[in-house]
């Protein structure tokens, strides 16, 4: 009999998609949707395109319910693909020309929604100017590092998952995220 | 937190607070709340493609429990094919004697399959 009820909670919602339950597969949405979507944010820096790719993200682990086996956490297993579907993003954009810039989203008056802070205009434009600093420092990074250092900062993974997600091994990731922090260190260390 | 001086994790040297500052700058990169109707259009692009890639749901039912018997009858049929007299079998032809002597045999064997088959009286 398989040990279900050993696995984690994600593993034992998606081996029910794959026996057919749509309404676990809405749960697995709803406990990972934030967290996708912010990676994805935080990648490409766009939140119309972060969206997108978040939908096929969650449409290739609907396509991939019925050959579903729980041989990683499901998170590991999630942003594999959350990774994966960001890494040819960015490589195709890249391609791209004339591809909207972090300076045209900050001015084309798209609604961000950020933490509701009760800020001064001065305290604003200073947050602005940090907002982007911040920014531009992860849009810098190898896009692998990128990927390491913001699952590892903001979305909690450890370092075995995070090897678990980029294919290699957890030495390796910790020198990739070393490298990471060391380069976001040079470029930040201006910044009170 | 990423460190490559190796102490215990109550020691704090000067590359943890390094890192710490870091990890403080990064906080001011907050993501922005996800779009109302993500799940909507999630949903809708599921069933665009459910549709269009996939038998009707009826027909997919109807299939599931015949596809074991379909493919089993195949064989049957492929067998009886090849074994059915009067179907064109070159080695056949080229020697008949032997052909005939092997369903002879088969005759044989299958009689015998048969008495094993057949419930002994008590």
């Amino acid at each position: 009999m398989e040990a279900v009820a050993g696995l984690e909670r994600d593993a034992q919602l998606m081996l029910r998609v794959r026996e057919g339950d749509d309404t676990s597969f809405g749960l697995l949405l709803e406990r990972h949707r934030g967290p996708v979507v912010n990676f994805l944010y935080r990648m490409v820096q766009n939140q119309a395109v972060s969206e997108e790719l978040a939908q096929e993200v969650f449409l290739r682990v609907y396509r991939s319910r019925e050959t579903y086996e729980p041989t990683a956490k499901f998170t590991t297993w999630l942003f594999r693909i959350a990774t994966h579907v960001a890494l040819n993003s960015i490589r195709d954009r890249k391609k791209e020309k004339g591809h909207e810039s972090l300076d045209e989203e900050m001015l084309d008056g798209t609604e961000r929604q950020v933490a509701d802070r009760q800020l001064t205009v001065e305290q604003e434009m200073v947050h602005e100017v940090k907002l982007r600093e911040v920014r531009q420092a992860i849009e810098a990074l190898p896009a692998k590092q990128r990927a390491a250092v913001l699952m590892h900062k903001y979305e909690g993974l450890d370092y075995a998952q995070i090897a678990g997600v980029l294919s290699c091994s957890e030495s390796a990731i910790k020198s990739l995220l070393f490298r990471a922090y060391e380069a976001l260190r040079d470029r930040l260390a201006h910044m009170a | 937190m990423i460190c490559p001086n190796e102490h215990g994790p109550d020691v704090e040297c000067a590359e943890c607070r390094g890192f710490a500052a870091v990890s403080e700058r990064l906080d001011e990169f907050a993501a922005p709340e996800v779009s109302p109707g993500f799940d909507a259009r999630l949903y809708a692009r599921i069933a665009r493609e459910e549709a269009r890639v996939s038998l009707p749901s009826w027909r997919r039912w109807l299939w599931r429990p015949v596809a074991p018997l379909a493919a089993a009858a195949a064989v049957i049929a492929l067998v009886l094919f090849l074994h059915v007299p009067g179907t064109p079998d070159a080695a056949k032809q080229a020697s008949p004697t032997q052909s005939n002597k092997a369903e002879i045999e088969q005759v044989a064997q299958a009689v015998d399959d048969l008495d094993l088959l057949t419930p002994i009286d008590r």
